[in-house]
């Protein structure tokens, strides 16, 4: 009496259970293509695009190494301005973001870094002679008239603001470029920006009338250094993704490998995020 | 639950779950198709707007650019311009994936070819403005065209796209109707489905409900009862008729559980049924007895569990008849049993003591009773435990204890009574009775056992119940009484006979085997059996006197006066006996002692009688060997003193008589006493047998010879007519005693003897004056000199009175020490010089005894007196000797005399050993003399004082050698340093030639062994001269000076020494 009940309960769960799956699994962006989508934003050193139109810079470079230990046969870069980097990804328009962007807790909150690939430092660029006799942005706050040039969106921002530069003192800018020229112009009088930015930028773009302040006071954060770090950016459901990506980085980074490939964007050794991040 | 059924039913289920299935499916397809037409709509809606906008970025950076702002990179506008393009193929792939949706559809043609032409005028658009930024084309206006163009296709990918949703809207459109058909469809076969299942149900109800008011009916109609019960035992229905089979009314029952009717064992038997019932899913069979308004019930039950429930079904019936009938024929069947289990015993008892063993045993095997004991009167009537079995009170202590076998006992009242007693329940005193209950025994039977018709054992039996009324039981139990009754009475007549007929083998036996001749014939004298003991005792076969008269055999002198004297006795009395002459068969005749009795039936009539004749020959002659023993002495067979006695009696009186003369000679060994102690008791006897001899050889036929004493004959002389002619016997006496008796060691002896006459009626009047006198005579001829003869005077009266006063005199003077040492000088013959002096004892003039140590000494000795006075010598010459080395003269020794009575006494050496100590005298100075007898003298005593006296360092003379026996062989061991000659030898130097060599043997001897010699009573320079020629190393006497006073001794020896 009962058996037939029973084998027909089984057959309508399992086909509810199949069916079920059919319809929450769904089809979630296929990375099984073997190909990796990397959002990026023009930021030399970490990205840009040479002159033969390749992308290419610290995080491009190290990814397509990563991605291809990581099983993946190409990356495709697509470009986003650097405020969209976090937006495209998180709306799945790419797997992954490759710009060199820094680890922030409120960036961790709303999306997966992997282990970073450097430590950056917060550097100064300055009129050639340093008239303002700035060392770090403390000196910018303390300063009643200096006017510091960021980068909107970059980490130095909100070291700026949390050194205690007052905002109408921050002027804000949509890349480095137009930073860097706005101290040569005189329109601001320092310019806050990554060590490797500044480095690489000094070395590679030919311009006049500035210099890199040697020897920056780092910014403090809750009385400690707080140094950037740059790491690939996932979205927080692709911790498998993720993973991968992180034992590829675990073999790679800090070999004689990664030191030669990096050092032509201006990354120092100690610049190799070799150690673990805090 | 049958196979075809189940399937039947599982068409529909299964239709109904396939049904529901497609139901899901097309759902989940609908899903499907809805999911991806939005993922397809969403992400190529987003494709094309990211291209246009980076598309329009890069237009606005190009324009920038050209408008001269030089901080914007070149390289971005290309960026933008690529990820246009990217995106734009995307969307001609189909693919793309925003917020969750992804799509990777193709995309229909239509759509296709207005995204080609869009991608198309991308690409020339990067391509202007690729060359414009690198500065080969400037002008706007070819942006603008590029720009225009892009939006045109733009517009144009969007109708189609917005078309192409709206067709595929459609389509869903379509699907979600088809599939709500579908679900209205599953509901109406859902509905019909149930529909036909509650119809069913209906009809199925209604038939059960009908079959269960039939089952009820039936149920209620059944005989016994039958319940319905939970696992808890909770009542919850009660079906059947027999209400009074319940424990409680049927009304009160239902509700209420086990525990709550029945006691907790019950309850939890009950309880246990149920459980195994329903555990095991079978119905188990259980029978119960139940009290129900006070009797039992026996109920056999079947608990069915009730399938798909904890409920079981409990029918009982009620089976106590049945019970009641199996228990009653198991129990007869049992005695039944039992009584032949008995039987067999019986039949194999072969004591009582087994039968009573085996039939407790069988009790409690076979008759079904868990104890069993037997009583049996004893001699005195009393009770005792004779076997018991069983474990339950098998105390012997509590059975056979007075509590249990007193007058209140079951076991008196069954004796009392000799019925057969059963109780049903235990009552009573007896000390059995609460071990019994304790083991759950209440039921007693006891079984009388009877013999001659009394009671004389009880057979108790305890088992945990007995019904007094049960008549079969009561009838079986008889059965028993009396086959155990009749087992007693054959056991005892068995034992009887045997008993009888052990008696009758012992009694044969007995005959055959004594000593005693037993003889029994009939009333007319005809022998009708003989023992052996007779046979051998006449010689005669038993053939030859059974069956013939007695007093036709030649066994009994005078038989005829004999057997007449024997009837007559018996006619008058029971017994007779008496001595009888009789004569063996070979003529030798003996004495009988005869006891003849009647043998009487068991009526008292005398039908025969027994003769014991018992050979008393023997006797008579130990009888006749005794008399003479008493006359007569064993060792000579000489007359002993009472014979003699008599024998003089008589001869005085003959001689009174005749007017003759009676001489009794009374004869004395000198020195027997030596030999005795020198050469043993045996030669003594070996001596006086010889002398006893020789002694009688010379008697004349009316003489008496006898043995008086040890050494002492007495010779008895009738008709003699002057007392000459006893001296003549006396002389031939002497004569034949000259010649040596050669005893049978080979060792010649020479005799000599002291003989008294007195003489009848001169000396006395009767036999005692005569032997006395006689006596007193001898004792005169050893003091006159030994080897005499003399014949009885008054005198010898006199001295014998003397004697004693003489010995009380000697008793005084010791008290009063009156007696004097004198101190003789011991001269050295080779240099003349004084070495030492002998101490001898003279009696004090105060004591006004006028009598010499040669007189004194042998009195002392007889009477024990020698003892204190070797003491009293010895101390005071101690002292002496002390008191001169005190006074500074020279150290001499001392020789003191002993008296071997002293060393017989015992104790001697500690005296002498505490007397040196006391006095401090030199042990080396002293030397004690003994005379040679007694050295010899071979006792414990003198053994153990002579090597005292030798562990002691202390020297030893023998006295008086030469008058003794000396054993050389024993002189050797002994401790011996000096042989004293006696005076007797060398009284006689120089001139006495058998003297001379007498004293140069001895003085060889001691040489010989090693010891020094001393001559005694040397009186004159030819004796000394000769001695010291002789090699005699010293000597003493007159010559020199005799026994001095110490003060004399003093001032003439030892003063002129020193100043010599």
């Amino acid at each position: 009496m009962r058996t037939p009940y029973v084998l027909a309960g089984l057959l309508v769960a399992v086909v509810a259970l199949a069916l079920g799956w059919v319809i929450l699994a769904g089809s979630p962006r296929d990375a099984g293509a073997g190909t990796l989508r990397a959002l990026y934003a023009i930021e030399p050193p970490f990205a840009f695009v040479d002159s033969h139109g390749r992308v290419t810079g610290e995080a491009p470079e190290v990814l397509r190494i990563v991605a291809r230990r990581a099983g993946f046969r190409d990356v495709e870069f697509v470009h986003a301005e650097f405020g969209q980097l976090l937006h495209d990804l998180m709306n799945g328009r790419a797997e992954v973001v490759a710009s060199g962007l820094f680890v922030t807790p409120e960036r961790a909150r709303s999306v997966r870094f992997t282990r970073p690939t450097a430590r950056v430092g917060t550097g100064l660029v300055v009129a050639t002679g340093n008239p303002l006799d700035l060392h770090g942005l403390d000196d910018v706050a303390a300063h009643p008239e200096a006017v510091l040039a960021v980068v909107d969106g970059a980490v130095e921002m909100q070291q700026a603001r949390r050194a205690g530069v007052p905002p109408a003192r921050l002027q804000r800018h949509g890349d480095a470029n137009g930073a860097v020229v706005a101290v040569i112009e005189g329109r601001a009088d320092a310019l806050a920006l990554s060590d490797v930015s500044i480095g690489y930028m000094l070395a590679s773009s030919g311009y006049t009338g500035i210099e890199a302040v040697a020897a920056v006071r780092p910014p403090q954060r809750d009385g400690r250094d707080d140094p950037g770090w740059p790491a690939f950016a996932l979205r927080t459901d692709d911790e498998a993704l993720a993973r991968r990506l992180d034992e590829a980085l675990a073999g790679f980074l800090g070999s004689a490998e990664h030191r030669a490939l990096v050092a032509r964007f201006g990354f120092a050794p100690h610049n190799l995020a070799a150690e673990v991040r805090p | 639950m049958n196979g075809p059924r189940a399937m039947a039913s599982g068409a529909p289920v299964f239709g109904l779950a396939l049904l529901l299935c497609l139901c899901m499916g097309l759902m989940t397809y609908a899903h499907v198709r809805w999911d991806q037409g939005l993922a397809a709509a969403i992400t190529a809606r987003d494709n094309l707007a990211q291209s246009r906008r980076y598309a329009v970025l890069a237009q606005l950076d190009t324009e920038r650019l050209l408008a001269g702002q030089t901080s914007i990179p070149r390289t971005r506008v290309l960026a933008h311009l690529d990820r246009a393009l990217t995106v734009a193929r995307d969307l001609r792939k189909g693919s793309g994936a925003i917020a969750g949706f992804s799509a990777q559809t193709p995309i229909p043609g239509d759509l296709a070819a207005a995204v080609d032409a869009y991608v198309a005028a991308l690409a020339d658009a990067r391509a202007l403005m690729e060359r414009q930024l690198d500065g080969f084309e400037a002008g706007g206006s070819a942006l603008l065209v590029a720009q225009r163009a892009i939006d045109a296709r733009v517009v144009a990918v969007e109708e189609t796209l917005l078309r192409h949703l709206a067709s595929q809207r459609a389509t869903l459109k379509r699907h979600d109707a088809i599939t709500l058909g579908l679900v209205a469809v599953l509901g109406l076969v859902v509905l019909c489905f149930l529909y036909v299942a509650h119809r069913r149900r209906d009809l199925a109800v209604g038939a059960l409900l009908a079959s269960e008011s039939r089952l009820r009916a039936f149920a209620d109609s059944l005989p016994e009862i039958a319940f319905l019960m939970d696992r808890n035992g909770r009542y919850l229905e009660s079906f059947g008729s027999a209400s009074a089979l319940l424990a409680a009314p049927p009304d009160t029952l239902v509700g209420r559980t086990l525990d709550e009717v029945f006691p907790a064992e019950t309850s939890s038997r009950f309880l246990a049924v149920i459980r195994q019932a329903l555990a095991r899913q079978r119905t188990q069979s259980y029978e119960y007895a139940l009290h129900l308004d006070g009797r039992e019930f026996f109920f056999d039950a079947r608990v069915s569990p009730v399938p798909g429930s904890d409920r079981v079904v409990w029918a009982s019936w009620d089976v106590t008849a049945r019970r009641r009938a199996e228990a009653h024929a198991r129990a007869l069947t049992r005695l039944y049993n039992f009584l032949s289990q008995v039987n067999q015993t019986i039949v194999w008892a072969a004591s009582e003591d087994d039968l009573f063993e085996r039939i407790c045993r069988v009790a409690i095997e076979f008759g079904g009773y868990r104890m069993a004991w037997l009583m049996r009167l004893n001699d005195r009537d009393q009770p005792v435990l004779q076997a018991s079995a069983g474990g339950a009170v098998a105390d012997r202590a509590l059975l056979s204890g007075q509590a249990s076998v007193g007058r209140t006992s079951l076991t008196a009242r069954v004796l009392r009574d000799g019925r057969l007693l059963r109780l049903g329940g235990l009552a009573g005193d007896d000390a059995w009775i609460p071990a019994a209950r304790a083991a759950g025994l209440d039921g007693y039977v006891g079984l009388p056992l009877q013999l001659d018709g009394n009671t004389v054992a009880v057979l108790c039996l305890l088992a945990p119940e007995v019904d007094p009324d049960d008549e079969d039981e009561a009838r079986l139990l008889e059965e028993v009484i009396m086959d155990l009754s009749f087992a007693l009475r054959r056991l005892r007549d068995e034992r009887e006979r045997a008993s009888a007929e052990q008696s009758a083998r012992l009694l044969a036996a007995a005959l055959r085997s004594t000593r005693d001749g037993v003889l029994l014939i009939d009333l007319a004298g005809v022998v009708v059996s003989a023992n052996e003991a007779f046979c051998e005792q006449t010689g005669l076969d038993e053939s030859a006197l059974v069956g013939r008269a007695l007093t036709e055999q030649a066994v009994f002198e005078g038989a005829a006066a004999l057997f007449a004297d024997i009837d007559r006795a018996l006619r008058d009395g029971d017994a007779w006996q008496g001595e009888v002459s009789a004569r063996r068969a070979g003529g030798e005749p003996w004495s009988g002692w005869l006891s003849c009795a009647s043998v009487r039936d068991d009526d008292g009539q005398p039908t025969h009688r027994v003769l014991v004749l018992t050979d008393i020959s023997q006797a008579r002659r130990a009888e006749a060997e005794l008399q003479h023993l008493s006359q007569y002495d064993p060792l000579t067979d000489l007359p002993n003193r009472v014979l003699i006695r008599a024998r003089l009696v008589h001869a005085i009186e003959l001689a009174q008589r005749r007017g003759t003369r009676v001489a009794v000679l009374f004869l004395d060994l000198d020195n027997f006493k030596t030999i005795n102690d020198g050469l043993g008791h045996a030669a003594g006897d070996e001596v006086l047998a010889a002398v006893a001899h020789r002694l009688r050889a010379r008697l004349r036929r009316q003489d008496t010879l006898g043995r008086q004493g040890s050494d002492e004959f007495v010779l008895v002389l009738e008709g003699v007519e002057a007392p000459a002619e006893a001296a003549v016997v006396a002389q031939g006496v002497f004569d034949s005693l000259a010649s040596p008796v050669r005893l049978a060691s080979g060792q010649d002896i020479y005799l000599q003897a002291s003989m008294g006459i007195s003489l009848y009626p001169d000396n006395g009047h009767d036999a005692d004056d005569l032997i006395r006198d006689a006596d007193a005579a001898m004792y005169q001829a050893k003091l006159g000199g030994r080897n005499a003869l003399r014949f009885y005077s008054d005198e010898y009266t006199h001295a014998a009175n003397q004697r004693l006063s003489l010995e009380t005199g000697l008793r005084r003077a010791l008290e009063s020490e009156l007696f004097e040492l004198r101190y003789q000088p011991l001269i050295d013959l080779a240099s003349d010089r004084l070495i030492g002096a002998e101490v001898l004892v003279r009696l004090s003039p105060a004591a006004a005894l006028n009598s010499s140590p040669a007189e004194f000494i042998p009195i002392m000795e007889a009477n024990g007196l020698i003892v204190p006075l070797g003491d009293f010598v010895r101390s005071q010459a101690l002292r002496q000797g002390r008191a001169w080395l005190d006074a500074g003269l020279p150290p001499l020794t001392l020789a003191i005399n002993l008296s071997v009575t002293e060393i017989r006494r015992g104790g001697l050496e500690q005296r002498i050993a505490q007397q040196l100590a006391e006095s401090g005298y030199p042990v080396s100075l002293l030397e004690l003399e003994i005379t040679e007898s007694g050295a010899m003298e071979q006792g414990e005593r003198a053994q153990q004082f002579l090597e005292v006296i030798g562990s002691l360092g202390l020297r030893l003379a023998i006295d008086d050698f030469g008058t003794g026996y000396s054993s050389l062989a024993y002189l050797k061991r002994l401790p011996v340093h000096k042989l004293k000659i006696d005076r007797s030898f060398v009284c006689d130097l120089p001139d006495d030639a058998s003297a001379v060599e007498l004293v140069d043997t001895i003085i060889t001897l001691g040489h010989q062994l090693g010891l020094s010699v001393l001559a005694e009573g040397v009186e004159n320079v030819g004796q000394r001269d000769l001695l010291r020629a002789r090699g005699c190393d010293a000597c003493q006497g007159y010559l020199y000076a005799p026994a001095l006073s110490a003060e004399e001794f003093e001032r003439r020896f030892l003063r002129s020494a020193t100043a010599g």
